[in-house]
């Protein structure tokens, strides 16, 4: 869609903002507001008042609901544990071989043993990791597609602060037995800020947060697809 | 029963006849009540009176004062009509005898 000229200074909000409504509807109210010669920010504020009306209606129904406490918090609180867990496996041998590297590893068999053995187990749970958020994004996509952007940033929210301090750390515990920041012989490496911030953060985005918008994205040209 | 902004939408679309049309409908509104009408209050009562059965839209005919953009065109359905009669008539009865002026 191109700048509307007719909405100045704030045109390309009135843009975005109007792309929450309907093909047949934006194209009405745009019209609407065209003609009654609306500034940018009362255009802003009836496209945003309307869309918001539209949401909220949605939401009288129990279907988002639905997929909003079956799906969207629970995929988050899980993902963002498991994600946590990986990244602090992850983290442990990184640090091993980063931050304790020396030359003569490489002519050490001990070292290829240690390789062999760690690499297939954080390949194999970033691969789980990446599967089971690609499957969290289409189930999401697929059961609530007129309330996306809403479940979306609940997950999204869920995904970055289930973790913090307070979090129901119980299923932490269900799920995943003894988190390995808890482990006493491992705060020599969560006391470095790269592995107990970064890391975690780099998982969340290219692990979990990358394949759930792809597998959202894929889900909805395939529905637009089949419209057409 | 219709509601007060129901009853104004439908008196308005009437009005206009032919020319009833979202933002048309909106200038009516606004200037016989004085107050401001938002695009959310009109196209969310809009779509209950279509639901309802009391309008029909349709999109109309593009037109250079809009940007080139589709009009919303609304006409009142014979059910519509009586429900604003029926409303109107409400509203007198239980008005006969009464004076709003200030005293």
């Amino acid at each position: 869609m191109s700048r509307d000229p007719a909405f100045p200074p704030i045109g390309r909000l009135v843009d975005i903002a109007s792309r929450m409504l309907a093909p047949n509807e934006r194209e009405a109210v745009r019209g609407d507001l065209a003609e009654s010669g609306a500034t940018g920010i009362q255009a802003l504020r009836d496209v945003l008042g309307l869309a918001l009306r539209r949401q909220a209606a949605l939401w009288k129904d129990w279907r988002p609901w639905l997929a909003l406490c079956a799906l969207a918090i629970p995929l988050g609180l899980f993902l963002s544990l498991a994600s946590r867990r990986t990244a602090d496996i992850s983290s442990i041998y990184l640090w091993m071989y980063a931050n304790n590297w020396d030359w003569s590893f490489l002519g050490s068999i001990a070292f290829w043993h240690g390789l062999a053995a760690c690499l297939p187990a954080v390949l194999q749970s970033c691969l789980v990791l990446i599967c089971l958020s690609s499957v969290s994004g289409f189930l999401i996509a697929s059961l609530s597609r007129r309330t996306l952007w809403v479940q979306i940033s609940v997950f999204c929210l869920v995904l970055l602060f289930a973790g913090l301090p307070g979090a129901p750390q119980f299923l932490n515990h269900a799920l995943f037995l003894q988190p390995a920041r808890g482990f006493n012989p491992n705060r020599v490496v969560f006391a470095l800020g790269f592995y107990r911030i970064i890391v975690p953060l780099l998982v969340q985005a290219f692990l979990v947060l990358l394949p759930f918008f792809w597998a959202t994205r894929q889900y909805r040209n395939a529905a637009a697809q089949k419209l057409r | 029963m219709l509601g007060e902004f129901e009853y104004l939408l439908l008196t308005a679309a009437v009005r206009l006849g032919e020319d009833a049309y979202g933002a048309a409908i909106r200038r009516e509104i606004e200037q016989a009540t004085g107050r401001r009408c938002s695009i959310g209050a009109l196209y969310t009562t809009l779509d209950r009176l279509e639901a309802k059965g009391l309008v029909k839209t349709w999109l109309g005919d593009p037109t250079p004062q809009r940007g080139g953009r589709a009009k919303r065109m609304v006409s009142v359905t014979v059910k519509g009509t009586r429900a604003a009669t029926a409303f109107y008539n409400a509203v007198t009865r239980v008005s006969r005898n009464v004076s709003w002026e200030a005293k």
